[in-house]
């Protein structure tokens, strides 16, 4: 057993603490946030090539560990800055994988740059973890694909400049192998992006797309062979979405919003909420197996969400419950922790589906009704 | 080298032992020949012959122990041999005296030789026991109702309370663990409805619950104790506490999982879960849970102070 980081990473780790100090609170994690401050943290990142820690050398990145990037986000979430962009990760990690020569040239750069943005347009209104049955059709019409349907529950679309789309080509029978990834212009003509307002106030979008036109040159990967890449693609945010740091923040905040209102001076009260950061450990430990293993880790990245939403659910209510009718103030930390944090059991899959993948997983136990 | 939850090789090869051990033992065995077997495997040894790892040794040989539902004061004993002196350790590592911790009036009374400790003032002392009248326990195991004095001081409780803890975690982590898997394996077979039950989310979703929180909690006990090996006790009483959950967690979810045989006083559960329910909250009691210890106040706790380690 080895829980010992190397020098190289306890320095970086230093590094990281001291170029993220002057953005903390920045507060694009929790909230819908287009602020220059956040625009400001990205810009940073990226002029030490930040944005592509992981990525290989030979696309443009710096080739750090996973650890690194891990290190680097989950501060990010502790000092309540933000959440990696969309286009950083699965994107831009898809195309370093099953792009062509010219996407790599045309989109990496730009990407690491953070000049160009992107969000997932996957779920539809039908089509929500069942992505094998979305609807959203492209047809090829010479060197272009023609666009109809719509999307739904996308975040920060309405900010973004391009949607990792997630489309039909082939037969609705064909089910997940009749699906195609194309790159489109969030401003394009025939495409509508319409905020919906979550409530912690966040935003999603619902996107509608009448005879938008995509070249045929921003397709990524295999016509009706979108399945294998996105399914890939979820390996690669498992270490930086779902992170300790958040969930520590949580804990942080909640405890001392309720000491300063004198509501842990019962010990009873006090012992709760203490046995809650034995949750929080055990939210450390999953990562820990995560950045540890080896091996098909779809089931313990599943765990780490489910340890990590479970945390942060658990200690919102917890906070609700002792701390009276206070708590309950709208623009209170307990009040809007508890807002968000049930939405966090629904966006990045749900907690019905992780659990059945942890079953299937870690089990062997099909759970399909 | 970079980060990894493997155990080191002579650690695992005491759960290997102590499992061939387990695997070996015929039906009702005497506790007699057990706890001789036990220490003819060295494992009352273990603080002696693993000095630097012990605790990771303890936990390691105390999963084996769990998943094999081998109960009896093994804990206490291993506690007693890593924390009492050296003058009286000889009887109780050769297996002729079973060491046990208690609180009276109720303390472990196994049927062979016993040396008691107790918690007096937050100091371990040896309790001269007076008289006895044997009770029945939840767990299924010797207990008895005690009269008695306390005698010599054998140093800082919280140093006895620390080494019982961990073992008694790695237990907790190992029965919850074997529970949870011959549940699922249950699952994967009981047909219902024309469907393995597995197959139900009803079914299947508990049983996630239950393998996800023994998963977190291995990694905690097994941290906790790599720690206290270092002089650290910060995670001790998190990892009990996570660990005895877990394995309670892990219990209720079997018993439902097996349904009516799941309930049977000698079916496939029951002897696992009454210890664990017992173990819960035994003695030296549950402490509560040090959060500041824990947690630290960074963005990181299991990993900032091991960078700590590593800067210095």
């Amino acid at each position: 057993m080895n829980l010992t980081l190397s020098r190289e990473d306890a320095n970086f780790l230093d590094e990281v603490r001291q170029t993220l100090a002057p953005f903390d609170d920045t507060n694009g994690f929790v909230v819908s946030n287009t602020t220059p401050a956040l625009k400001a943290f990205y810009k940073a990142l990226a002029a030490r090539n930040w944005l592509a820690l992981s990525w290989p050398v030979s696309a443009g990145g710096l080739g750090r560990s996973p650890l690194q990037e891990f290190l680097l986000w989950n501060e990010a979430h502790f000092r309540n800055i933000a959440r990696p962009p969309q286009g950083v990760g699965v994107v831009a990690k898809t195309i370093i994988r099953h792009g062509t020569d010219a996407q790599k040239e045309r989109w990496l750069g730009p990407i690491r740059r953070h000049e160009a943005t992107f969000a997932l347009a996957y779920s539809e209104p039908n089509a929500g973890s069942d992505l094998g049955s979305l609807q959203c059709k492209a047809v090829l019409s010479g060197d272009r694909y023609v666009l109809n349907g719509n999307k739904c529950w996308n975040s920060k679309a309405h900010t973004v400049d391009y949607l990792w789309l997630l489309c039909r080509t082939g037969e609705a029978s064909a089910g997940k192998k009749g699906l195609t990834l194309l790159i489109v212009d969030a401003h394009a003509p025939g495409v509508v992006i319409r905020p919906l307002k979550l409530m912690c106030g966040n935003m999603v979008t619902e996107i509608f797309f009448e005879n938008a036109e995509v070249p045929v040159t921003h397709r990524i990967g295999p016509e009706n062979g979108a399945w294998r890449l996105i399914t890939e693609a979820l390996a690669d945010e498992r270490y930086v979405h779902f992170t300790p740091g958040r969930v520590r923040r949580d804990y942080f905040v909640l405890r001392d919003w309720l000491e300063a209102h004198g509501k842990l001076a019962d010990p009873a009260a006090r012992r709760r909420f203490d046995e809650l950061a034995v949750q929080v450990l055990q939210a450390e430990a999953h990562v820990l197996r995560l950045l540890t293993n080896e091996g098909d880790a779809s089931g313990i990245a599943a765990s780490n969400k489910l340890a990590h939403v479970n945390t942060i659910q658990a200690i919102a209510r917890a906070a609700i419950e002792l701390g009276g009718i206070e708590a309950m103030v709208l623009d209170e930390p307990t009040s809007l922790h508890w807002r968000q944090t049930m939405t966090e059991s629904i966006g990045g899959g749900t907690t019905e589906i992780m659990e059945s993948i942890v079953a299937r997983q870690r089990l062997g136990l099909s759970a399909n009704r | 080298m970079g980060l990894s939850l493997r155990q080191d090789e002579s650690v695992a090869a005491v759960a290997d032992s102590v499992q061939r051990y387990c695997a070996s033992l015929p039906a009702g065995i005497a506790f007699r020949e057990l706890w001789r077997g036990l220490a003819d495997l060295g494992l009352f040894s273990l603080p002696e012959l693993f000095a630097e790892s012990a605790c990771a040794a303890t936990v390691a040989g105390m999963e084996a122990l769990g998943r094999r539902g081998i109960g009896g004061p093994v804990a206490d004993t291993l506690t007693f041999a890593a924390c009492a002196p050296a003058d009286l350790l000889e009887p109780v590592i050769a297996g002729a005296t079973v060491a046990c911790l208690g609180r009276l009036p109720l303390v472990p009374f196994p049927d062979m030789p016993a040396i008691h400790v107790t918690n007096a003032d937050g100091k371990a002392v040896l309790l001269d026991i007076a008289s006895a009248e044997p009770v029945d326990m939840l767990a299924g195991e010797a207990w008895a109702r005690v009269t008695g004095s306390t005698g010599r001081d054998l140093g800082p409780f919280a140093t006895w309370a620390d080494r019982y803890d961990i073992a008694i975690s790695g237990w907790l982590v190992g029965a919850g663990l074997e529970l949870t898997e011959a549940a699922s394996a249950h699952a994967a077979q009981r047909v219902q409805f024309g469907k393995t039950i597995g197959e139900f989310q009803a079914v299947a979703a508990p049983l996630a619950r239950a393998i996800m929180a023994l998963d977190s909690s291995k990694v905690l006990v097994e941290t906790a104790a790599a720690n206290l090996d270092a002089g650290d006790a910060c995670l001790v009483t998190a990892a009990r506490w996570s660990a005895a959950r877990a394995a309670e967690q892990a219990a209720i979810t079997a018993h439902q999982t097996y349904g009516a045989f799941g309930v049977l006083e000698a079916g496939p559960v029951f002897g696992r879960s009454r210890r664990i329910r017992q173990i819960a909250s035994q003695f030296p009691q549950e402490r509560p849970v040090d959060a500041q210890a824990a947690l630290g106040s960074g963005s990181l706790g299991i990993l900032d102070r091991n960078c700590a380690e590593a800067v210095r």
